[in-house]
């Protein structure tokens, strides 16, 4: 696949240090929130790419953790809940140079947002998409999220939950996100590594990073996730799906949590397809999607 | 606002009232001059955007009537002004691009050259009627239906004959 495309302009290093691309914004969750652990991975794999901030665009929708962007160096859009993924993808598609990534929680992309997330990974959007997945509403203050467990007592269920909680590694896994990983946001290092190959990945990458909510989910606190996560076996084959999802179901069984990379392939991105298509039918190899979408303007 | 991957234009777009660089800011001194800037702003949409279509048919001068209409209606009067002219009536249209912010000035511009306006319309309160009344110094006939079906250039004919008969 060799489709026209603006240089990766995010790729041109810059030397920065992690603090570097933390702002002014002090960053404020509750105490012990497993929130910081993302944004230290974040800014971690930040830095050891080399991203030049002024290329870089964070996105988030709603949730104490859409809060994130606010503490990053970079454009970034706090948008509405549940829509950080379809505005990242307009941001992708019209500046494929950028580096676009998107955090968010479990409520945020799989509640309301939920109807998105097949078809960012269908379509191969090249973006890195984070879920920072505390298993419960965090902002409204403890309500059942797709992800909690069922035994999970929150505002919404006094007398513990009625439905099974879902698997966003193994959904995302399902409808073919090119590179998929975990792992507890505690571990900064490992959340900072994930980041980085999800990032350097050219495709849609989605990242749980498993995240405590002392405030408002018993169940899943710091300890419980620490001790539950496990990496996949050294042996494990990155490139086959099915082996991705056994390991995760088979993790699930004995009650752990598969971490690590899990899942890695190589297609052509919906920029990709689209540059493809617009000079096969013979358009300018450095059309811009964006004096496309203003011939359409009143 | 700079586009991402403008040097030195980082900043966070964000649904929040918020303060020059960026951050959410709540107090009432910051609302107030948001607000003053919002409407500030869209006060020059006017500016940005095609003028509304004046329909003068080779009419010169003052029209015996003018038909104010928007949307699918549009397509109706042209039909009905072209019938009426044909039959000797001098009479004009008038079709906004914009309804909101209302370029008053094409309007009044518009109800200058017309002796007397109709505005037909599809919805049962005579929605751009009671706009225009609000934001003009004009004095539109409103006529509506609302019953799902388009005026025919037909009713707007008959119409017009009977306010100028
Ligand atoms: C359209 C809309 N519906 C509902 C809400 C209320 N709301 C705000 S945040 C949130 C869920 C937050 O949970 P999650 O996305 O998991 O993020 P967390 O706060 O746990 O980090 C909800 C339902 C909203 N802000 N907007």
């Amino acid at each position: 696949m060799n489709a026209p495309m603006q240089p990766n302009m995010h790729f041109h290093k810059v030397e920065l240090k992690p603090k570097d691309y933390k702002n002014e914004t002090t960053a404020f969750w509750c105490a012990g929130c497993g929130h910081y652990g993302v944004l230290t991975g974040l800014l971690r794999a930040l830095s050891e790419i080399g991203v030049d901030p002024n290329y870089l665009v964070n996105v988030s929708g709603i949730g104490c953790s859409s809060r994130l962007p606010y503490f990053v160096q970079s454009y970034k859009m706090h948008t509405l809940h549940g829509r950080a993924g379809p505005v990242a993808t307009g941001v992708q598609l019209a500046r494929p140079d950028l580096a676009v990534v998107v955090t968010g929680g479990d409520g945020d992309g799989f509640s309301i947002g939920g109807g998105h997330m097949p078809h960012m990974a269908r379509k191969n959007i090249n973006m890195t998409y984070i879920l920072m997945d505390n298993r419960v509403y965090g902002l409204t203050k403890g309500q059942v999220s797709p992800t909690s467990q069922q035994a999970m007592k929150a505002s919404t269920t006094p007398y513990g939950g009625v439905e099974d909680g879902m698997d966003p590694v193994l959904y995302m896994l399902t409808y073919g996100a090119t590179y998929v990983a975990q792992a507890f946001a505690g571990n900064a290092k490992l959340a900072a590594q994930l980041i980085k190959g999800g990032m350097e990945h050219k495709g849609f990458a989605f990242i749980n990073l498993l995240s405590q909510c002392p405030s408002f989910n018993e169940l899943d606190t710091a300890v419980t996730f620490r001790n539950a996560c496990e990496l996949v076996p050294e042996g494990h084959d990155t490139s086959d799906v099915s082996a991705a999802m056994l390991a995760v179901h088979k993790a699930k069984q004995e009650g752990r949590i598969a971490s690590g990379l899990l899942y890695k392939t190589e297609r052509p991105t919906l920029d990709q397809n689209m540059a493809q298509l617009v000079q096969n039918v013979g358009g300018h190899k450095d059309y811009d999607l964006r004096k496309i979408i203003d011939l359409s303007r009143p | 606002m700079a586009d991402p991957g403008t040097p030195g234009g980082i900043h966070i777009a964000t649904g929040l009232e918020h303060n020059e660089v960026g951050l959410p800011s709540y107090t009432s001194a910051n609302h107030e001059a948001m607000q003053d800037k919002r409407f500030r702003k869209l006060k020059g949409v006017v500016h940005d955007v095609a003028p509304a279509e004046v329909d003068t048919g080779g009419v010169a001068g003052m029209a015996d009537l003018g038909l104010i209409a928007w949307g699918s209606t549009i397509g109706v009067v042209r039909e009905a002004l072209q019938r009426l002219r044909a039959q000797g009536y001098k009479v004009k249209g008038f079709y906004p691009k914009l309804l909101h912010p209302l370029p008053a000035q094409q309007f009044e511009d518009f109800g200058a050259s017309c002796k007397r306006l109709l505005l037909p319309e599809v919805n049962f309160q005579g929605q751009l009627a009671h706009f225009v009344r609000a934001e003009t110094s004009l004095r539109p006939e409103s006529y509506t239906i609302c019953g799902g079906m388009p005026f025919t250039p037909e009713m707007i004919v008959t119409r017009v004959k009977e306010i100028l008969a």
